[in-house]
């Protein structure tokens, strides 16, 4: 069952969403080639903690820590470690927080340092698609409308979708029903309606859209070990349109 | 923080195409659809196989978990083990709603005829 947002639960996960939106311009800020994914973990769950709210990944499914990074062929749920970002990585950080009992879940996939033209077109094209899915999240919309119009801009780019792992609606729970799969035809699945909160997020794979999971039980990586973008924002359908709610003031 | 999808609901997409239930080894777990009787066309999932080789169905509405219906494989449609928790925990005995039971099979249902119908 799709639960619908009351204007009380919205203004709730939208303070949620600006912590998100918040530790992502921390990670931003001091991510640089010679740091550790483990140093990001840190900072950003010291920043979590002052801003009094908790990580929804630490401990989820036994998840080991608050945040994902994925680092250049690790498409998505990396977990930050020993490694070196290094210069031309590109990383996905993830980062999800509840506060009075509602959730904000955001990804974005950072460069460090000067990466390759390649690299960098792939996360133009990972982020253009997130855009465009975003904007089909429309009152009166079908559901996978939104995954069609992703698919459509990765797949102009000669890029690809990753199947198996699909975005999903967030509320008090971080997953909440619907799934929210980046490909499919348009004009299927649920009518969306005022209140609903998606978690929409491409994950942009430069090869092949399969994806392997490693030993780690985790991290997963793509099967022809090529570069994989990934860009999340938390979205609440609204009469006024799509309002993204994992964004600064 | 991505989820795995569901929208592999049935194992082998590839080939599932749907055969009559008594061609093969059904077991808890299966989307199965009615071919004979007054339900014909009905979504059901297999709850478990009973001594003379019946099937005992599901759709956790008008046939709850608690008073499943009794089928002939030969008048069922067998589509594939559901891959969803629902499948899951029918095929290791574990605890499931009617509420997931009828939510599945809504989906399920959508999909085979939506994907797979299409001839």
């Amino acid at each position: 069952m799709i639960i619908l947002k009351s204007d009380q639960e919205l203004a709730r996960m939208r303070r949620a969403g600006r912590i998100v939106a918040q530790a992502h311009a921390l990670v931003a800020e001091i991510i640089r080639p010679g740091i550790t994914t483990l140093e990001l973990d840190r900072a950003v769950a010291d920043f979590i903690d002052k801003a009094g709210a908790v990580s929804t990944f630490l401990g989820y499914h036994g998840y080991p820590a608050h945040i994902c990074t994925s680092v250049n062929e690790q498409v998505v749920h990396g977990i930050p470690g020993p490694y070196r970002l290094k210069e031309g990585d590109i990383v996905s950080v993830d980062i999800g927080v509840s506060i009075d009992g509602y959730c904000g879940d955001s990804a974005w996939t950072y460069p460090v340092g000067e990466v390759s033209e390649e690299a960098r077109r792939l996360l133009e094209v990972a982020e253009k698609s997130l855009n465009a899915g975003i904007a089909k999240a429309v009152v009166g919309a079908r559901l996978s409308d939104v995954s069609h119009a992703i698919q459509t801009v990765v797949e102009e780019a000669s890029f690809s979708v990753v199947r198996d792992f699909v975005g999903h609606g967030i509320g008090r729970e971080m997953h909440e029903p619907p799934q929210v799969p980046n490909y499919g035809p348009p004009g299927k699945g649920p009518r969306l309606r005022a209140g609903m909160t998606l978690a929409i997020e491409p994950m942009v794979n430069q090869g092949t859209y399969e994806v392997e999971v490693l030993a780690d039980q985790w991290t997963v990586v793509t099967k022809d070990g090529k570069l994989s973008a990934h860009f999340e924002h938390t979205v609440a359908i609204t009469d006024n349109g799509p309002e993204i709610l994992t964004v600064l003031d | 923080m991505s989820v795995t999808s569901d929208q592999n609901l049935i194992r082998d997409r590839g080939s599932s195409k749907p055969v009559p239930a008594n061609q093969l080894a059904l077991a808890p777990g299966w989307l199965v659809q009615s071919r004979q009787g007054r339900d014909q066309g009905r979504f059901y999932v297999v709850v478990s196989m009973d001594a003379d080789g019946f099937a005992l169905v599901t759709d956790g509405a008008k046939r709850p978990l608690s008073r499943p219906k009794r089928k002939n494989p030969k008048h069922l449609l067998a589509w594939g083990p559901l891959n969803c928790s629902v499948g899951e925990q029918l095929r290791t005995g574990g605890k499931v709603t009617d509420a997931e039971i009828s939510e599945r099979l809504l989906e399920a249902a959508e999909r085979v005829n939506t994907d797979e119908i299409t001839e």
